[in-house]
């Protein structure tokens, strides 16, 4: 029955696939020392992600933001990335109520009056996420410390759904 | 008779050098002892602290600069220095710890402690400090490895590295069941979560697909075709 309904699909709606371009960009924080030490320390690494299609692609860029306490000391090594987007076609239906007929005494004369019709909109999945070592130093009185965390698969990963360019 | 004045002058000159310099070795002497008087007595306020150097929090012993302070401002300058690290020792540790009994406890529920060497090393370890640092070295090895596979651009190896490690990886799922991804271990961010070792999840393949099919919207759809 399912394969019935596809087959259905498909013969009445024969158009290729040629989406209107879509992006999409926005941050996330990947470590910070809020949560690590008992002093206000409001250093962080995060990435930025910028998301583009149709056949979709995704880049990213690490960087440092806040204010180091004086004392504090700072470093990361990235030791692993893995970035991946997809994009994938969706059939949708959109409302299709005629303009050009709106009286109800003057019905359209497409049989589907107000009916569902089907068009391309486009998923666009994506994820970046990291593998990193921070190194924090505080040197205090003249006194050096350093501490080393293994921060393993962070970042971001979603999806979001486009029809003509604008996000739904 | 000149040579003779000559030579008295240079003698002089030459016994003035050598007071000078064993002046300086006798000071740098003493200076080293009261340098090592500090350390030593840092390191035991430490100790009697429960502060100690672990493989990921150490105190720099060698690089320690009390140059240009007074005896008492020196001393003074330890008492604070080991207030400060000993409050950072311990949000650290207990910050660790929840991790490490994190996976402890995923271990214990799912009874995967025969599984690996490592499990049974960390479990049985005799206190939280050596559970932390088994823990620690063992990521440590993980992550020196996959600092190999970047530096020579090798994701093939990349992926291998984390697979042959994922009994360390702790997945977690939000209330639906979908995988997410999350920043740090501290517990209060981490509400109504289930967690998994990504090696023993069973329903890893099922649950990393896309929620998409999940969803619904005012907008009516079904899936496309893949493009890629």
């Amino acid at each position: 029955m399912p394969i019935i309904f596809c087959l259905f699909i498909f013969k009445g709606f024969s158009q290729t696939y040629n989406p209107t371009p879509y992006y999409f960009s926005g941050s996330e924080t990947l470590f910070t020392t809020v949560d690590y030490h008992p002093f206000t320390d409001d250093y962080s690494i995060g990435v930025n992600y910028y998301v583009s299609g149709p056949l979709s692609s995704i880049h990213c860029y690490l960087y440092e933001s806040g204010q180091a306490v004086p004392g504090m000391a700072y470093s990361y090594e990235l030791k692993r990335e893995i970035k991946s987007s997809t994009d994938t076609p969706l059939v949708i239906y959109y409302d299709d109520v005629r303009t050009d007929c709106p009286n109800y005494m003057m019905p359209c004369d497409i049989p589907s009056h107000g009916g569902l019709k089907p068009d391309w909109a486009s998923r666009a999945d994506y994820s970046a996420r990291y593998w990193l070592t921070v190194k924090v130093t505080l040197t205090i009185y003249g006194v050096p410390q350093t501490k080393y965390y293994h921060i393993e698969n962070v970042g971001v990963s979603g999806a979001k759904r486009f029809y003509k360019g604008l996000e739904y | 008779m000149k040579n003779y004045k000559l030579l008295i002058t240079c003698l002089g000159l030459v016994s003035l050098v050598i007071v000078a310099c064993s002046d300086t070795v006798e000071k740098n002497n003493d200076e080293k002892n009261q340098r090592e008087f500090y350390i030593n007595h840092l390191e035991k306020e430490l100790a009697s602290n429960g502060v100690k150097n672990t493989s990921y929090f150490t105190v720099d012993y060698d690089n320690i600069n009390f140059e240009g302070k007074t005896h008492s401002e020196v001393m003074a300058n330890i008492d604070k220095v080991v207030h400060i690290f000993k409050e950072n020792f311990e949000t650290d540790n207990l910050y660790r710890l929840n991790r490490v009994n994190l996976l402890i406890n995923i271990i214990n529920q799912n009874k995967l402690i025969d599984k690996e060497i490592f499990y049974k090393k960390l479990v049985n370890a005799p206190t939280d400090d050596e559970k932390i640092e088994i823990y620690y070295n063992e990521q440590t090895k993980y992550f020196k490895e996959l600092g190999r596979a970047k530096e020579n651009g090798d994701y093939k190896l990349s992926n291998k590295i984390a697979n042959k490690y994922a009994y360390l990886t702790i997945l977690a799922r939000d209330s639906h069941g979908n995988l997410i991804l999350y920043k740090d271990d501290i517990p209060k961010t981490k509400e109504n979560l289930s967690y998994s070792i990504k090696k023993y999840d069973v329903s890893i393949d099922k649950n990393t697909k896309s929620p998409e099919s999940k969803n619904s919207t005012s907008v009516m759809y079904v899936n496309g075709i893949k493009v890629k």
